[in-house]
């Protein structure tokens, strides 16, 4: 056995050891040991997997215009962003799974579908999408000229009309994609009962959030894998995409908050008043505002003006994905706070109840445990898919000037 | 010895002559009173004879006959023919939460999951100061958000306008409690109320007959990890009975019964001015009517 895969078994075993055992803790203590409650039933998982769903979509769309477009330059990050959108998707339904109240019945929802529920469609499309980029990266993955062995002639024609197939898939995974994320922010945004969610915008700014943390996750692998090429151009255009979707999600944002707070509707306003001054106002100043948008742009500006070193624009990229993580979060804790009746929350007989959610300590194990198992499960792919790792690791780009700023 | 002697000659004495003055002083105050209690007893003649006859029921247990037959009424038709509506005269409720305890006790609900919780409201400043008890079941919706958000279908609404729950289908995604604008949706997060206590009760380990199907409490199986949600007791109404929390209203506030039924007391009821029902601008028609 080579050494490399010896290592591979003990991260896996010690991996499938841990999750054995939080797995055992679920399901013998069910949700009773996290901070949910009756009136915050939705925290941190579901925040998670909604940041996460985003990624992967605003990876695949960013890697969809690079094939559409036959964008030659951005080949290499390109296929980075389909294989990293996908462990995304991973990641982000593996935070829904664990937060549902009977684990064993998830596959269920494939049997017992409900065609009024938006959570059942998008249960679906969650499947439909991941076989797309499972089918994409396959496809991607095989040889473009196909060399007589013996192989089927399947596959000899798979390789033969590999780049038209390609582009087929690509047509129909956009707007897959699109439906994946616009349809989550949807999730939310039918639900009347919760004034702040009911706007037809909610799903826009959950795909423009989506597209902006696709841009920054790209910006953040550029840094992240040292010799993933780029080149100097590709990067001032990826830089300026960054920017602009940057101010447009923030000024939807805006926008959303601006309406509800004019429209004096007092559900509308007691949520703006739980960001602006309430239990979640060092969420949203400090995490949202502070770092999402004032360090964001500040770091950007430093890029800009300072001979463009890609450090900054890095680093803008990391507090542009802490600060998405906040919106979410802010997006969806702080609307389940605000009371549905008055008085109703005093009347439930639970210590636990509270409108203020503050997530438990086992929630962030739990959390921080699918996190760092999907970046170990996303290293172990990089060696095992070739063309994402001559991507990463040895492919060159022709014909521009390649260069790294760090 | 000899001066012991006269010691207790003498308290026998005085016990003696004290307890005979005693008695002596009771008989004369019994005599004395002898023309007053005369009077007593002819006045108590003259007043029963002014009372009307002892009525066979007394209004409120009327109402509960009269409830009773309703719904008896109501189970000859088919179950599609019936709408459960339940009626709650706020000007009546007290606000005691017999029918939030009585809903406990019947349906074995563990700490956070109330069906019936009573909403208390002081209006006004002092010296106008008023309460208001508002009693919030589920409202039975006739067209549910929380069933249409539902992914697996596993709440629905059953021909009777009851919106039930499937446990055995629920996968306790939540999403019906959230899409729920009156917050008569809990979940079962699988505690007792006498967890951390040396041994969990036995009330809480007794079964309960939701939707007709006895269950027990127990970790790991339904309804712990399932949305939980008042169903106008169900079960006893398909067994002729009313629903727990009409039962015990002391304040006989709660009204049960088939709307479709012109001749059933809430038919009667909702017919008033004084009917409202909570938050119909959302479309949800609810089925519980509040007499304001």
């Amino acid at each position: 056995m080579r050494k490399s895969n010896s290592i591979w078994w003990l991260v896996f075993s010690i991996l499938v050891l841990i999750a054995f055992l939080l797995m055992y803790i679920r399901i013998n203590q069910g949700l009773s040991f996290t901070n949910l409650n009756n009136l915050v039933g939705w925290g941190l998982w579901v925040t998670f997997y909604v940041y996460f769903l985003g990624i992967s979509v605003g990876l695949f769309l960013s890697y969809g215009l690079i094939e559409i477009f036959n964008l030659e330059k951005y080949r290499d990050l390109g296929r980075v962003a389909l294989y990293s959108s996908m462990v995304s998707l991973l990641v982000g339904l593996f935070f829904i799974l664990i937060d549902i109240g009977h684990l064993g019945r998830f596959w269920t929802v494939f049997i017992n579908r409900n065609v009024t529920s938006v959570l059942s469609w998008e249960l679906h499309l969650y499947v439909l999408y991941f076989f797309v980029i499972a089918v994409l990266l396959f496809m991607d993955n095989l040889p473009s000229s196909w060399k007589p062995t013996n192989e089927p002639k399947r596959i000899k024609w798979l390789c033969k009309n590999r780049k038209s197939i390609i582009k087929y898939i690509t047509y129909f995974g956009i707007p897959l994609a699109i439906a994946v994320h616009g349809g989550t922010g949807a999730l939310f945004a039918v639900v009347k009962a919760r004034a702040f969610w009911n706007s037809a915008i909610f799903p826009v700014i959950f795909l423009t959030s989506a597209t902006l943390s696709g841009i920054s996750a790209i910006i953040f692998f550029i840094g992240f894998f040292k010799k993933l090429k780029y080149s100097i151009g590709s990067l001032r255009n990826l830089s300026r995409i960054f920017f602009i979707l940057l101010i447009f999600d923030n000024f939807l944002v805006l926008l959303q908050l601006f309406i509800n707070y004019y429209s004096d509707i007092n559900d509308r306003v007691a949520f703006i008043n739980l960001i602006f001054l309430g239990d979640y106002s060092k969420s949203f100043w400090i995490g949202q505002i502070g770092i999402g948008v004032i360090l964001t742009v500040l770091l950007f500006c430093i890029y800009f003006y300072s001979d463009q070193k890609f450090l900054y624009l890095w680093l803008s990229s990391i507090t542009c994905l802490i600060g998405i993580w906040f919106i979410r979060m802010n997006f969806i804790a702080p609307t389940l706070s605000v009371p549905l009746i008055d008085g109703l929350a005093e009347n439930m007989y639970r210590s636990n109840e509270s409108f203020k959610y503050t997530p438990s300590i086992m929630e962030w194990i739990y959390s921080y445990f699918i996190i760092i198992s999907g970046t170990i499960i996303y290293i172990f792919g990089i060696n095992r898919i070739p063309n994402v790792r001559d991507a990463l690791f040895r492919r060159k780009i022709k014909g521009d000037d390649i260069e790294q700023n760090i | 010895m000899g001066s012991k002697e006269t010691k207790n000659t003498s308290r026998r004495d005085f016990l003696i002559k004290g307890a005979g003055a005693a008695a002596l002083g009771a008989g004369a105050f019994a005599i004395s009173q002898v023309p007053l209690l005369e009077k007593l007893a002819s006045a108590n003649e003259d007043t029963v004879k002014d009372l009307l006859p002892f009525p066979e029921l007394i209004e409120s247990d009327e109402i509960i006959i009269r409830m009773q037959n309703d719904v008896r009424r109501a189970l000859k038709k088919p179950l599609n023919e019936i709408q459960w509506i339940m009626v709650i005269d706020l000007k009546k409720c007290v606000g005691c939460s017999s029918c939030t305890v009585a809903c406990v006790s019947e349906n074995v609900l563990p700490p956070g999951v109330v069906y019936r919780p009573v909403i208390e409201e002081e209006i006004g400043t002092f010296p106008n100061v008023t309460k208001k008890f508002t009693p919030r079941p589920c409202m039975q919706c006739e067209h549910p958000p929380c069933t249409k958000v539902c992914p697996i279908g596993a709440t629905y609404k059953s021909e009777d306008g009851i919106v039930a729950i499937d446990y055995d289908k629920c996968i306790g995604c939540r999403y019906c409690i959230t899409a729920c604008p009156y917050g008569a949706r809990t979940f079962d997060w699988g505690e007792y109320h006498t967890e951390n206590t040396p041994e969990i009760m036995q009330y809480e380990k007794e079964p309960n007959y939701e939707y007709g199907v006895e269950r027990v409490r127990e970790k790991k199986n339904s309804p712990i990890g399932n949305a939980r949600k008042c169903h106008f007791c169900k079960h006893r109404l398909h067994k002729g009975m009313l629903s727990m929390c009409v039962t015990t209203c002391i304040g006989r506030a709660t009204y049960i019964g088939d709307k479709n039924d012109p001749e059933s007391l809430v038919a009667e009821l909702i017919a008033s001015p004084r009917v409202m029902r909570l938050k119909e601008e959302l479309g949800t028609e609810p089925n519980v009517y509040y007499l304001t």
